[in-house]
């Protein structure tokens, strides 16, 4: 088996494929690297910020960017609004104006969370962002390029980006790859991954997980949630609507969804 | 020269020892942040309860614990080994 970690998006990476070579991996993290400098909020000339500041044009956009941008659109309809990539205003308004290792700004009055397909449009190639609307892709976007990796690594593979991860093939047994989650060891076969949770880029008064009902940091009863799903996007989906729920309404609306959850 | 350039010696041998031998432990004993509290942490409630005179007098009274819940499809398999990666929140 190979294996492979680095840092990148903003998180801690790891890739294990089984039936593959140590330059399939190098050029994985390669392509990661990549996906990061297009995807980031906090590079001006990252192809996000270029269109967060489109100023409501229609403007080109790269395959991938596109494709999360669909992604987006699915999650918040899947999520009943729950899940918006459009709180960027809101979270920097908390204060998390820039990278996390820099600390928080000043906090100042949330703007009120446009539902996603208010202000986002979509057609072959382009893309148009209403003026004064903005996206943090965050989540969304280490779920789904999990899934890419472990779709273009091997049959047998398993990509983790930042705790968002996809577990292709049955790994070395065949039976499934060991993953911990909630405390457990589980074999996860073709099945995702991911943990939604205020206990990390936390600061006094506030987090980043942003609930678009309010504009705020979430005021949730749960501190963490882990779910599987049959892709890593959806693990990620799922996630942040249990955490956003609260204890007493995400069972009910995991159930039927997803395959497995810890909530804490 | 002798004795008092073996003890120094011997010292310096020793200081060096213990700064590579806790530097090699620490490397190989990394914190988990995401690792889940074991045993599971307990919410504690104090309550305030007002005395006769009226004054407010915290009483610690342990209540409403919540232990973490996991629910797993049937087709979802367990297993004693250690998992090669986890999820966590980043």
């Amino acid at each position: 088996m190979e294996r492979r970690r680095f840092e990148s998006l903003g998180s801690e990476c790891e890739l294990y494929a089984i039936g593959t070579d140590a330059d399939a991996l190098a050029a994985a993290e390669s392509w990661t690297r990549r996906m990061h400098d297009r995807l980031t909020r906090f590079e001006p000339r990252s192809e996000v910020s270029r269109f967060n500041a489109s100023g409501g044009r229609w403007v080109a956009v790269s395959l991938e960017l596109a494709a999360l941008l669909r992604e987006s659109l699915r999650a918040f309809e899947v999520s009943d609004g729950l899940v918006n990539v459009a709180v960027l205003p809101a979270l920097l308004a908390t204060g998390y104006t820039r990278d996390f290792d820099a600390g928080p700004t000043a906090a100042t009055d949330p703007p009120p969370v446009p539902a996603l397909p208010e202000v986002l449009q979509l057609r072959p190639g382009e893309a148009r962002l209403a003026g004064g609307a903005a996206i943090d892709l965050g989540g969304i976007a280490k779920g789904w390029l999990a899934d890419r990796l472990a779709e273009q690594l091997a049959e047998n593979a398993l990509a983790n980006l930042g705790g968002d991860l996809f577990a292709r093939g049955g790994g070395e047994t065949g039976e499934g790859w060991p993953v911990g989650f909630g405390g457990k060891t589980l074999l996860l076969k073709d099945m995702g991954a991911a943990t939604s949770g205020t206990t990390k880029r936390a600061w006094p008064g506030g987090h980043h997980i942003i609930d678009p009902r309010s504009g705020l940091p979430a005021k949730s009863d749960l501190r963490e949630v882990s779910v599987l799903a049959s892709t890593a996007i959806d693990a990620e989906i799922y996630a942040k609507v249990a955490l956003l729920l609260g204890s007493r309404d995400a069972p009910k609306w995991l159930e039927g969804r997803s395959q497995g959850w810890w909530l804490t | 020269m002798g004795r008092a350039t073996t003890l120094r010696a011997g010292a310096a041998l020793v200081a060096a020892a213990t700064f590579v031998g806790s530097g090699a432990y620490v490397s190989a004993h990394p914190k988990n942040d995401a690792a889940p509290l074991q045993p599971p942490a307990q919410t504690q409630v104090v309550l305030v309860i007002p005395t006769s005179r009226g004054a407010a007098t915290p009483s610690p009274i342990p209540r409403a614990t919540r232990s973490p819940r996991i629910t797993l499809a049937p087709g979802v398999k367990a297993t004693e080994l250690p998992g090669i990666t986890y999820t966590h929140v980043s």
